[in-house]
């Protein structure tokens, strides 16, 4: 079975992508076995998926933090946390359920030395059906809570006057009220398991969002399409049609990328079990938020199939 | 809180002749002041508790906290009704204690009494324009989200989940900097603050040997009182400006946080890896999220050291390690994470003020013998720099430092001999020279940035930075209160626990 994965090259930031980049960021899109790359992690449990998936469970752990231009990490990082993904069937969708596994405590200098601080405000799971009801969050306790709320907002005081007059989403807010809530026919995780022999029909859909590709960037298909004033470019695995980096550029640079990598899973499908993500915070003198995704443990369920 | 000026002054005024009527002639005058962007109306409660409890009589000046701290001190003890007091015990809080102690160089004063008082400074000050630039962050990334959102795809409507959070954080961003500099006080131009900088030549000559030296023999009383404010580090910012609301504003905050962070995770699971549109969604969101979960490690850096490299435990403006009065006991509130944020010192500290007056000020209780309560317990080892009977048998004199000592950059002991000298040199390195000034013994610290070397009341002899940061250190501390450090005349120094034992040297014996 192919490995793939998107991994940073030797040479670092400096490579200039594709046709549209200029700024110093590099992609890298690659097949490990043409970079030397040893084996790729041992198989999460293999698991016959070639039925439809009537429940799923995974662990997705989170790490974040912030570069400077030149890559330095810039400290203060926010914490990493690990939560278990659960879907079962449920009606016409799915029960998705989101637990904190673990989320890492902040150390602290303290009277008495180093010290490590429980959160006492972590939003400890969330649930959502696809049926139109409403989300819920519990906190630590188990006890039902809400995000924040028009009172939490008006709690802070800040004057109408110094409000971010270019903040309005109220439009975009409108616009999704009511609209799709999931969807019946969908897999228990098209974004996390794929398979193999499906790769006609992600490049049908690839070319329908995109058009025909746009030439080859480093032996990966590129396909390129401008929204408003940015150009997103995705580059493609050929033979599997799995989207290995995605970028966005605009106002003279590139303002995110994404690489992400897969593994075997089952006996025909893939696993997407690493994503990142860095995205040019603005007006910072290009400094990056970092998003470190990773998916382990994965277990599925087909109950005998449907 | 900034009060009024006008209304605070009536206040006063009736609090002052109410309290001439019950004055016993024994009353000890005991000076409450007050701190920046700040007057003399939160000490009035207080104040009248403390007058209840114990035999003195509260004066509560207002004066301009933005001038600065040599200023500020000359015109409130010139003022006659202050000038007049022979031998005042002095109560400050935040700048007040700076003043405080400004003020025991012009005239005699019988106690300085500190609370939350950035003896080594407030990070917070010269690290505020970092806080505002990192909150300015924010608007752009809420509209990169907006963005994201306004290509449809099937996910959408999520939306109409996340809209509130990111209403609140568009809120939040630009409230944690207007709030903050408005109760701070700042908004306005200070000739105070450059003063307040950690490493102003103001905080060094305050902290000097000699100025420490001076305060011990010329000040017969002083105390610090440190707070670690409850749950200091949730919505830090909210802390400081706003400490009752602050809990509330926390589940605010993570809720938005882990929100965003979950309905990311959603898509991610959902959208197909080919959905450009879907995943930039998430990523979006995973984006902002990651900008609220730094709000409270980035601020507390940001009251913690100048250079934002540690998060020090603190009372929402100003870190536990600078509100330690140098050279003198302290006391400390809060050491379960669960005192008095800044702004509520004066008003929620009166127990620890109780006893500071009594047990430190030795002011007796009204109408009763006077018998002080015992200070509130001290912190555990390692870190604590509280006082500790020494048992009374360690020696004395500039070639000893005893515990809770400081030694600051330049500073030096010299045996008694004078052929031996012990320093902290600039360049952040200790040595241990001989008489022709070859070193002996270095500490290798040399090239970081300038701190303090304490002789800790625990027995450990430690060096840290100027960020705070504990570079080297004897590893003496184990349970030995009273310990203490002596420059020989054999050119050793040792460190001796307080029944006589050798707890580490550096081996130089000549």
């Amino acid at each position: 079975m192919q490995i793939i994965c998107a991994r940073k090259r030797a040479m670092g930031w400096l490579v200039v992508v594709g046709t549209m980049f200029t700024t110093g960021w590099s992609l890298c899109g690659v097949r490990a076995e043409s970079q030397g790359r040893g084996s790729a992690p041992a198989p999460p449990e293999q698991a016959n998926t070639e039925h439809a998936v009537d429940a799923l469970s995974a662990d997705m752990t989170i790490r974040q933090w912030r570069i400077a231009a030149d890559g330095k990490p810039l400290g203060a990082d926010p914490p990493s946390f690990t939560m278990k993904l659960q879907r079962e069937r449920h009606g016409q969708g799915w029960h998705t359920s989101l637990s904190l596994q673990r989320a890492e405590p902040p150390l602290v200098q303290g009277l008495s030395g180093p010290r490590a601080l429980d959160n006492p405000f972590l939003v400890a799971r969330f649930e959502y059906d696809d049926d139109g009801t409403e989300p819920k969050m519990y906190d630590v306790s188990g006890r039902v809570m809400a995000g924040p709320t028009e009172a939490d907002r008006a709690r802070l005081g800040l004057p109408l006057d110094l409000r971010d007059p270019s903040w309005d989403p109220t439009a975009l807010a409108g616009r999704a009220r009511g609209a799709a809530r999931g969807a019946a026919n969908r897999s228990a995780a098209n974004g996390l398991l794929l398979k193999q022999a499906d790769h006609s029909q992600r490049r049908a859909d690839l070319q329908q969002r995109f058009g025909p590709r746009a030439g080859q960037v480093r032996g990966l298909d590129r396909f390129v399409h401008t929204f408003g004033p940015e150009v997103h470019e995705l580059l493609v695995d050929p033979a599997l049609a799995l989207t290995m980096e995605m970028n966005v550029s605009g106002q003279g640079g590139l303002l995110s990328h994404a690489v992400f990598e897969y593994q075997p899973f089952g006996k025909a499908d893939l696993l997407r079990h690493h994503a990142q993500a860095q995205r040019v915070i603005p007006a910072s003198g290009g400094s990056r938020i970092v998003t470190d995704v990773t998916i382990a443990n994965v277990i599925v369920d087909t109950r005998g199939g449907r | 809180m900034r009060g009024r000026w006008g209304g605070t002054r009536v206040v006063v005024c009736v609090l002052i002749l109410a309290m001439a009527r019950g004055l016993a002639a024994q009353d000890r005058p005991v000076v409450f002041l007050h701190g920046l962007g700040s007057n003399s109306n939160g000490w009035v409660d207080t104040a009248e508790r403390l007058r209840q409890q114990t035999a003195i009589e509260p004066r509560l000046p207002d004066f301009n906290w933005r001038k600065s701290f040599q200023d500020q001190a000359g015109d409130v003890r010139n003022r006659p009704e202050l000038a007049a007091l022979t031998a005042p015990v002095l109560v400050g809080h935040s700048n007040g204690g700076l003043v405080a102690r400004e003020w025991s160089r012009g005239r005699h004063v019988d106690g300085v009494v500190t609370i939350g008082t950035p003896h080594r400074g407030a990070p917070l000050m010269p690290n505020f324009f970092q806080w505002t630039s990192f909150n300015a962050a924010a608007p752009s990334l809420l509209n990169t989200t907006l963005r994201a959102f306004s290509d449809w795809t099937d996910f959408s409507w999520t939306f109409w989940y996340i809209q509130n959070a990111l209403n609140w954080v568009a809120d939040f961003s630009i409230w944690a900097v207007f709030s903050l500099g408005t109760t701070l006080g700042f908004d306005a131009a200070l000739p105070v603050a450059g003063q307040m900088h950690p490493y102003s030549s103001y905080v060094s000559d305050v902290n000097s040997s000699t100025n420490l030296g001076r305060e011990a023999s010329d000040i017969p009383s002083r105390v610090g009182v440190v707070s670690v404010a409850h749950n200091f580090y949730w919505a830090g910012p909210a802390r400081a400006a706003v400490p009752d609301l602050a809990d509330g504003i926390a589940v605010a905050l993570y809720g938005a946080a882990f929100g965003l962070e979950y309905w990311a995770g959603y898509i991610m699971i959902e959208a197909d890896p080919s959905d450009f549109a879907a995943t930039e969604q998430a990523f979006s969101l995973f984006t902002v999220a990651s900008y609220i979960l730094a709000i409270d490690p980035f601020y507390c850096r940001v009251v913690s050291t100048y250079g934002l490299n540690d998060c020090v435990e603190n009372d929402g403006v100003v870190p536990y390690t600078s509100q330690e009065y140098p050279n003198a006991p302290n006391m400390y509130i809060g050491t379960d994470n669960d005192g008095p944020a800044h702004v509520q010192e004066r008003q929620r500290s009166g127990d620890a003020l109780y006893s500071a007056l009594t047990w430190y000020m030795h002011i007796p209780n009204r109408g009763s013998t006077p018998t002080p309560t015992p200070p509130p317990p001290s912190p555990p080892a390692p870190g604590d720099p509280s006082p500790a009977p020494s048992g009374g048998s360690a020696p004395t004199g500039s070639f000893v430092m005893q515990p809770d000592q400081v030694l600051y950059p330049d500073d030096r002991i010299d045996s008694v001999n004078g052929l031996y000298h012990f320093v902290y040199q600039a360049d952040g390195n200790l040595v241990l020279y001989e008489e022709n000034w070859a070193p002996l013994w270095a500490s290798h610290t040399d090239g970081s940035l300038p701190g303090l070397v304490i002789m800790q009341s625990d027995g450990n002899f430690v060096l840290y930075d100027g960020n705070g940061v504990a570079l080297w250190a004897s590893g003496s501390s184990v349970n030995h209160p009273g310990a203490y450090l002596i420059v020989q005349d054999d050119g050793n120094v040792v460190i001796y626990e307080a029944g006589g034992g050798a707890l580490w040297a550096t081996g130089t014996a000549r």
